[in-house]
């Protein structure tokens, strides 16, 4: 291991007037900033969680049902001229068979499924690569945050790369997975998250990829997604 | 280029003289803190999260080592692991050293300004890495040789022409200076990068003990690419970016964002906890997390100064700050700049070496109200100039001057004869408000026109009532 792990640790606490280890105090409320409630209308909620992504740039919307997705997905891949379409593995993606799906309805378009387990270091660059290429990916969402027009996702639903790697990003979600704000999420996350409950990477988004580094013109697209597309399917 | 804190006063003074940096710096810091009012205006409770962010820091300062030692259980606990680096030596050997294990000819790195401090990229050059700048401002500063002149936006003082110009010659394509254009360059050259490099360097701007997650905050996803495609990654932190809890995050977040960029929230958050698990479908096989002190241990040392250390780097000190506004961050040779680079520059360096910086500013406080900690920026800087006074480190006309002045105020026989004295000069000089030339004082500073009479002459024949 390394040996200044101890001289440091005697420098803080020789800075501190402290002759050993030290106690933390855990402070009363656990939680720095209350949720917001009260507003909990689904209605409402999509409403403010719309506006506030399109704000930064998202294209947010709300389908009725599975099949209006789809159609959307279709009609999106074809507006765009999109050529390859990655589709990941989570949950949402399966439930509304995506993949079959898609594959009968744009027949010219070259699917890529993310399945099975990309173990191995050579396949998973292979992976990359192919994703790369693509013009569309499409993942899920595991939270909503209205306030801020945010989507959080996990590194156990879809891959990390998926949803980075391609020019645009569908990220699908259900009604139910709107919350309020960023500290609601927080209490569903548990305010303190035993051990192995948290995923390796869990991302928070809030519209496409930007910069403003060169003279702070704002410029979409920096180094991930250029579309962050976010739909919520089902009735509210 | 290397600037050196000691030489504040000729690179403001050039930097001031530079109209064009001027407008540049006084439009980009305008227009941030416009966002910045803006979004803050929006949250009510504002001054109370600023209040409870101000304790949580001061709790976790005041037990820092208890903290650290919980941080590093977290983080093994996930499978990464830990190593605690003493200064900048320390730090990057281990950053060479994990470099040559893995036989990485490059590393992808994005910004982190624990990795400026102690030069990490020139350290990994000597040692044979190519370290790759990824965060589009600092890409730009790499290919230029430059260094970063704001925390947030470090090639703020670059213009699009120079750029493009910059592209041109180094890249050998067309000459453009639309942003986009040169954004998309960098973005498809870097893509390369990412695909192949083994290793991924990205800083922290929390680590929360209790999880041991890090936490990346970013708009462009080059730290999002850094830390999800290489095999291996290492975060490098100050020993200050610990906060106690996972459930500390939305307090935090809530005021980086909107105090930096006055975003609700930035394009890309990252939480990582540990090395990719088995069950997940990418992601790196190894975390490494150092852990840097660099000299944070001592400003510990000194319970004034402590609080320096609860600052989240969201730069909006920078931008309220009216020199700043003015002399840019180049001015203040170091990598923090502003009036929390005056502050940490003169503890890392030596206050010797960075005696100007604490006067790099007019104490009007607009840092103190600004910053989302509630660091008294201010009265760090007053503190000091207090040891720089009791150091006898102030030029030696100085001294004179004020133990002059302190005899003069004490005595009022010698307050009277010294200011009649003065007002005699002044009028015998025929140059009212610039009587005589104080090297390095005079200048850039005017007295004030001289009143007919003394304040205490004209009590005399004012006052109401005559004597008694
Ligand atoms: S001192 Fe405060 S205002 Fe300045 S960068 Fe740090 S946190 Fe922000």
């Amino acid at each position: 291991m390394n040996g200044s792990r101890e001289v440091i640790l005697g420098r803080i606490r020789r800075a501190l007037l402290r002759p050993g280890p030290g106690q933390g105090q855990e402070h009363g409320s656990l939680n720095g900033v209350q949720s917001s409630s009260g507003r909990v209308d689904p209605v409402q909620l999509f409403g403010q969680f719309q506006e506030q992504s399109e704000r930064v740039g998202g294209e947010p919307r709300l389908c009725t049902d599975s099949e209006e997705a789809l159609r959307g997905i279709q009609d999106l891949v074809v507006a765009a001229a999109y050529r390859r379409v990655a589709v990941s593995n989570h949950e949402i993606c399966r439930r509304h068979r995506l993949a079959q799906v898609l594959s009968d309805l744009l027949p010219e378009v070259s699917l890529w499924i993310e399945e099975g387990n990309s173990d191995s270091g050579s396949s998973r660059r292979r992976n990359s690569r192919q994703l790369a290429q693509a013009d569309l990916s499409i993942t899920g969402a595991e939270f909503l945050i209205a306030e801020s027009g945010t989507v959080l996702i996990a590194s156990t639903g879809s891959s990390r790369q998926i949803s980075l790697l391609p020019t645009a990003h569908l990220v699908l979600a259900t009604p139910d997975q709107i919350c309020p704000d960023l500290a609601a999420v927080f209490q569903q996350l548990g305010t303190a998250p035993e051990e192995g409950r948290l995923p390796a990477a869990l991302t928070m988004i809030t519209g496409p990829s930007r910069t403003a580094d060169i003279e702070k013109v704002l410029i979409k697209g920096a180094h991930g997604p250029v579309r962050q597309l976010t739909w919520v399917i089902g009735r509210l | 280029m290397n600037r050196s804190p000691s030489q504040f006063k000729i690179l403001a003074s050039e930097n001031v003289a530079d109209q064009r940096l001027r407008n540049t710096f006084q439009s980009a810091t305008g227009h941030a803190l416009g966002q910045r009012a803006q979004s803050v205006q929006l949250v009510p409770e504002w001054e109370d999260l600023r209040e409870r962010a101000h304790r949580i820091k001061e709790e976790t300062v005041e037990h820092l080592d208890f903290y650290l030692e919980k941080l590093e259980a977290s983080v093994i606990r996930r499978g990464g692991r830990v190593f605690w680096a003493r200064d900048a030596s320390e730090a990057s050997n281990y950053v060479v050293n994990l470099c040559r294990r893995l036989q990485a000819p490059t590393v992808v790195k994005s910004k982190s300004m624990a990795a400026e401090e102690i030069g990490l990229a020139d350290a990994l050059e000597s040692g044979g890495v190519e370290p790759v700048e990824t965060d589009l401002g600092e890409f730009i500063i790499q290919v230029a040789g430059e260094t970063p002149s704001h925390i947030i936006a470090p090639a703020l003082h670059m213009t699009r022409q120079q750029i493009g110009k910059l592209f041109h010659e180094k890249f050998g394509i067309p000459y453009t200076d639309v942003p986009a254009e040169l954004c998309a360059f960098a973005r498809q050259r870097l893509r390369r990068e990412f695909l192949s490099a083994r290793l991924g360097i990205s800083g922290v701007n929390f680590a929360a003990a209790d999880t041991g997650t890090i936490v990346i905050v970013e708009n462009e996803g080059n730290a999002r690419l850094c830390t999800s495609l290489p095999r291996v990654h290492l975060a490098i932190m100050g020993l200050e970016k610990v906060i106690p809890r996972f459930a500390d995050l939305p307090l935090f977040l809530k005021l980086l964002a909107r105090s930096s960029t006055g975003q609700r929230q930035t394009s890309y958050v990252s939480m990582i906890s540990g090395p990719r698990r088995e069950q997940e479908w990418d992601g790196p096989e190894e975390f490494h997390l150092i852990l840097l002190d660099n000299g944070r241990s001592d400003i510990l040392a000194d319970p004034r100064m402590r609080r320096s250390l609860y600052c989240i780097r969201c730069g909006a000190c920078l931008n309220t700050c009216p020199i700043y506004q003015r002399v840019g961050g180049h001015s203040y040779g170091s990598v923090y700049s502003g009036p929390i680079g005056s502050v940490l520059t003169p503890l890392f360096q030596g206050l010797e070496v960075a005696k100007d910086l604490p006067y790099a500013s007019s104490l009007c406080g607009s840092c103190s109200n600004i910053c989302p900690v509630k660091i008294d920026l201010h009265h760090q800087l007053l503190w000091l100039r207090e040891k720089l006074v009791s150091r006898r480190a102030t030029p030696w006309q100085e001294r004179l001057a004020m133990s002059l002045f302190a005899a003069g105020m004490k005595d009022p026989t010698l307050y009277r004869m010294g200011s009649a004295l003065l007002r005699l000069l002044l009028k015998v000089s025929g140059r009212g408000n610039r009587p005589f030339a104080v090297p390095g004082w005079s200048p850039t500073r005017d007295f004030p026109a001289l009143a007919e009479t003394s304040f205490k002459q004209w009590w005399e024949d004012n006052r109401p009532g005559g004597e008694g």
